[in-house]
């Protein structure tokens, strides 16, 4: 099947990733998508942070009532004039102290309240983040990729299993991917073997070797055998040739690159040779030596390596 | 000062006393956000029913 080429928007990043969460208050069900309007009836959501704060205030509003109550039922029971305005100057330092006690305390009030809603609702958001799902699943269904893979995103910044996370992926596959696109691959990687994700990874290292992280080639390292089946040994090599992005990963992986390194193209080679030579302190194992017998026996004559040949 | 008085002034210290116990045992018991976020995630994939 043909892949589509598709428009993905930005992800929607918030400082804490429960400031995702919103909730449609007329079907009492939460979201992580970034749709304003629920689903399913129309209305405007409600943020978590203003849930929270209007639960607040409503607490703070019923504490207000009882102070105001029991100052009043001080007041108009005092027996003596003289009482009662003891009991209007006393009553009025209480509210003050009140107040000033719940501003200085504001903030982990509102906190112990956000904790508080969210260990309640818990069920309710885990109903609500697969609903999400279900949308996202329908998307794919009706072949809407881009809007799929948005939901599938945000849900991701929730829910970690390897079945979201090879959803993901499978959707990606059917996407042509473009530079520009705001990739994600280490969030991606699953606990056990995956073909799906192997061909996103490949996918990737060919627009965006950045995105090529320790995690992922030692992904490619644990399932090396499984991967030259499925995806032949020129796989294996790109990735090997990913691993001289970094000093720390030639020097974590240099075993890994030393199989490869004759199959690497020149400039890779030349690269290698540069961080080895400027860096003669660290410990390269075997690849330092197997980069100088390779640079003596095909690079030679090559005048960009005639300061590396002895 | 008359005994209503006394009595009406410890009604008003002792709920607020109690009410700074509770602002100071919450302040105490109050972590970060970052927290809030790790424990909501784990609470979100024990049991990885979601996919």
């Amino acid at each position: 099947m043909a892949k589509q080429a598709v428009q993905l928007s930005k992800k929607k990043r918030t400082k804490y990733r429960f400031q995702k969460l919103k909730m449609c208050k007329k079907c009492n069900r939460y979201s992580v998508l970034k749709d304003q309007n629920c689903s399913k009836c129309g209305s405007a959501y409600v943020g978590i942070d203003r849930l929270v704060k209007s639960i607040f205030k409503n607490r703070l509003f019923t504490e207000a009532m009882w102070i105001l109550m029991i100052v009043s039922i001080g007041i108009v029971a005092a027996p003596t004039v003289q009482t009662l305005y003891y009991s209007l100057v006393a009553g009025l330092i209480f509210c003050i102290s009140y107040v000033v006690l719940t501003f200085v305390f504001m903030k982990s009030e509102f906190f112990i309240q956000l904790k508080r809603l969210l260990r309640a609702d818990f069920k309710k958001i885990q109903a609500g983040i697969q609903f999400d799902s279900e949308l996202a699943k329908a998307d794919v269904k009706e072949d809407r990729l881009a809007p799929a893979y948005e939901k599938l995103r945000e849900i991701g910044d929730f829910i970690n299993s390897d079945q979201l996370k090879i959803r993901r992926v499978m959707v990606l596959n059917e996407i042509i991917l473009r530079s520009d696109m705001e990739l994600e691959l280490e969030p991606l990687i699953p606990s056990s073997y995956d073909k799906d994700f192997v061909q996103y990874a490949l996918e990737v290292l060919r627009i965006n070797r950045t995105l090529i992280t320790k995690k992922c080639i030692a992904y490619f390292i644990h399932y090396r055998d499984a991967i030259v089946i499925d995806f032949g040994m020129d796989s294996l090599i790109a990735v090997a040739g990913t691993a001289l992005r970094m000093k720390l990963y030639i020097v974590e992986f240099s075993g890994f690159i030393e199989e490869f390194l004759e199959y690497f193209p020149k400039e890779r080679v030349l690269r290698l040779c540069n961080i080895l030579y400027s860096n003669p302190d660290v410990d390269w194992g075997g690849l330092s030596e197997k980069a100088k017998q390779l640079v003596a026996m095909k690079y030679h004559y090559d005048p960009d390596f005639k300061r590396f040949v002895s | 000062m008359s005994i209503y008085s006394i009595v009406f002034t410890s009604i008003l210290v002792v709920i607020l006393i109690w009410k700074t116990y509770k602002l100071f045992k919450n302040k105490r018991n109050s972590g970060d956000f970052e927290g809030i976020d790790d424990e909501l995630v784990i609470m979100l994939n024990e049991g990885d029913s979601i996919g």
